[in-house]
């Protein structure tokens, strides 16, 4: 295995050291970190003011066939059953609040409160997923300029809550969205380097889609056919 | 092993797909959206220009350093409890994934479109072995349905009628499916549905690969690259050995070019930063397995040349969407398992010479490619360079080596020169139409027919220049 490694490693090693390199001018540009990680400034960056970021969360979701809506804690739950009654849904697949620590567990424990007390069969994870309508998550993160919610796995979070059923539902804490990927990727790097490394994030961005027949856009190939975000308003703080 | 060059010669291949009247509409239809989608996409940014360039750079630090990079990402994965598998060619990591397969088990393999499983030909190994192999990307699905081949990168199945698929599917259906894409569609879910929960092993390819965790990045718009990941016992992800990236913060960039330069999205529907090692106990779902297989396969060889810029490739097919070849043609004339532009580089150096001497002749250099690419590999460049090399190894056919050994002679003497280009004006004269040739002998014929001639001038430059200098003006 090693072995296999080394003659492998050795190869390319090898390969780079020799032959005439490429082209002149090259060697500078690949010098070491030439401005990795500083990016240039985007035009479509939305703004510094979090309080600009959920309204284009919004709409960066729905251009590309998600919806979303913004809440107060307190009316999470009813606005969740109301997404659920317009799908028609009965049976609910959660992530598990006890698996969630802080706000984010609190909230998804109401919201499948509300969803019990208003008939839904709600099961959480793990729990047979093959059947479930509607699948409840909560976003570690929410990135504005793209409409795009990040779940990662763990005990209690499994990945086929936010996959199999034909409906996903993601509650996105207040505090939880980031103006762009850069500021979402480097919560992850923070989290990855300080030791903790979850085996699958996920970065979704609207409903399944594909192209494939006669470039003809169709919503729901393999994953959720629909994607709806709850913005939900710190306890107690309104809409 | 290896793949082999088609039986076909490229010309014939070229005509055959010419006269595909859906192909002449289709493929400029979808490379053309794809082209302005990816323009507009990269505009919102602001500045394209430089995000590309600092992707370039990202790219060019990685491939310069690329055992460095390597050896962190296996030390990752073996630190996560994955299993790293080092293939020097398609034999050893066809080999690789048999052996997995034979260990765990496996019956059944969901996979997620990949290209370097292309090269291998992992299919047909896998089913060889008795192993059932479903591919899952729409496209892809239709390709294997159909024992096709993908001709584009991102865009496998574009060449395919929508009646071509509904045909296959009811096939598969055992009746009639109606001549609509959502029900096409809505029938290869229910079916694969069925396959991704029996699967014991699922394999992908890898966008990226971060060196610090050994996660793999997985690109797709439809949630297969999620199935394949997610449900099956074992997960095996084959990537190319460039696709390695040093950071979180490099990723960020990168991911923020490809969407964009394949599909116009900011982000594709699904980005999965996946595997790395196994799921850990109790989490319900998640591979148990997680294995990651390295391919050179003829990659290092463009390593240390001037072809290195080669394996910066981030695979978004932005490059064949603005190619006026690729347009016309289509994928499968390449005859190769990458198409366009960087197909036309790539194939020769990895496969060499024999066989694919025409790639890097199917461009116009115009340089669009090298417009389009997100990580500014210049390709005509490496196009010219390549026309070169064959020149150099005297690949060239007999015709062409006569035409420019007649042509140097007449170069390296003025007075032959223009007596030459005087019989020209005067021997074309049957043959010209309003400055252009029209029809001729043998290669001339061959020429005019496709292409148009231009007519040497009636009086040569150097004529013309003796009369002016003696100032007497030319009157026109």
């Amino acid at each position: 295995m090693s072995d296999a490694r080394e003659r492998f490693l050795a190869r390319v090693r090898q390969a780079l050291a020799g032959g005439a390199g490429p082209a002149p001018g090259y060697a500078a540009e690949a010098g070491a970190a030439v401005g990795r990680g500083s990016m240039p400034p985007r035009a479509d960056h939305p703004g510094s003011d979090p309080a600009a970021w959920p309204a284009r969360f919004a709409a960066e979701l729905e251009a590309v066939g998600g919806s979303a809506e913004r809440t107060a804690w307190e009316e999470a739950g009813p606005r969740a059953a109301a997404y659920a009654g317009r799908l028609g849904v009965r049976r609910v697949l959660a992530w598990d609040p006890a698996a969630l620590p802080g706000p984010g567990g609190e909230l998804l424990a109401s919201v499948l409160a509300w969803l019990s007390g208003e008939g839904l069969e709600v099961r959480t994870w793990p729990a047979e997923a093959a059947d479930a309508e509607l699948g409840v998550v909560v976003a570690e993160a929410a990135i504005a300029a793209s409409g795009t919610v990040m779940l990662s796995s763990g005990r209690g979070k499994g990945r086929s809550v936010s996959l199999l059923p034909d409906h996903l539902l993601v509650l996105v804490p207040a505090g939880a969205l980031r103006p762009t990927l850069a500021e979402a990727l480097a919560d992850l790097a923070q989290r990855t380097r300080g030791g903790d490394i979850p085996q699958n994030v996920v970065l979704i961005t609207g409903p399944s889609k594909s192209a494939d027949i006669e470039q003809q856009l169709i919503q729901g190939v393999h994953g959720p056919r629909t994607v709806h975000a709850l913005l939900v308003a710190p306890r107690g703080a309104g809409a | 092993m290896g793949r082999r060059p088609p039986a076909e010669p490229f010309h014939a291949r070229v005509e055959r797909s010419l006269r595909d009247t859906f192909l002449r509409v289709a493929v400029p239809a979808a490379t053309r959206r794809f082209h302005l989608t990816r323009r507009h996409a990269l505009a919102e940014l602001g500045e394209p220009l430089r995000w590309r360039q600092l992707a370039r750079a990202i790219r060019a630090h990685t491939i310069a350093n690329l055992d460095r990079y390597l050896a962190q990402a296996a030390d990752a994965v073996e630190a996560r409890g994955g299993r790293v598998h080092w293939a020097l060619d398609a034999a050893a990591a066809v080999e690789a994934v048999l052996s997995i397969a034979r260990a765990a088990g496996v019956r059944r393999v969901v996979k997620s479109k990949s290209m370097v499983t292309e090269e291998l030909e992992l299919n047909r190994w896998l089913e060889a072995e008795g192993i059932e192999v479903v591919e899952t990307d729409l496209g892809e699905y239709i390709i294997q349905l159909d024992g096709d081949s993908p001709s584009h990168i991102i865009a496998p199945a574009v060449h395919k009628t929508r009646e071509q698929v509904r045909q296959l599917f009811s096939r598969l259906a055992g009746q009639e499916l109606p001549d609509d894409a959502q029900a096409l569609t809505d029938f290869a879910r229910r079916r694969l549905r069925e396959k991704f929960l029996s699967a014991d092993m699922g394999i992908s390819g890898a966008n990226f690969v971060v060196a610090e965790t050994g996660h793999v990045v997985l690109v797709t718009n439809e949630g297969n690259g999620r199935m394949v990941t997610s449900l099956p016992r074992v997960h095996v992800a084959v990537m190319g050995m460039e696709r390695v990236v040093p950071t979180w913060e490099d990723l960020a960039v990168l991911l923020e070019v490809l969407p964009r330069s394949a599909t116009g999205q900011k982000l594709s529907v699904y980005t999965s930063i996946t595997g790395g090692g196994p799921a850990p106990a109790g989490e319900g779902d998640g591979p148990q397995e997680f294995h990651l297989v390295i391919v050179d396969n003829g990659r290092s060889r463009l390593l240390g040349t001037r072809y290195q810029e080669g394996l910066h490739c981030i695979r978004c097919g932005a490059c064949l969407n603005a190619c006026p070849v690729y347009r016309e043609i289509g994928g499968h004339a390449y005859g190769g398992v990458y198409s366009g532009p960087i197909g036309a580089v790539i194939t020769p150096l990895l496969e060499g010479f024999d066989g694919w001497e025409e790639l890097p002749h199917a461009s116009s250099l115009c340089g669009a490619c090298h417009e389009a690419c997100p990580v500014l590999i210049p390709l005509h460049d490496l196009l010219v360079d390549l026309r070169s090399d064959e020149a150099d190894q005297e690949r060239a056919g007999r015709w062409e080596v006569l035409a420019f050994r007649a042509y140097r002679w007449l170069c390296e003497r003025p007075w032959a020169y223009r007596w030459a280009a005087r019989a020209a004006a005067a021997l074309q004269r049957p043959l010209e139409e309003a400055g252009w040739l029209r029809g001729g002998p043998g290669p001339l014929k061959a020429w005019t027919e496709g292409r148009d001639f231009p007519a040497v001038a009636a009086r040569t430059f150097r004529d013309r220049w003796r009369d002016l200098a003696a100032g007497e003006g030319d009157g026109q």
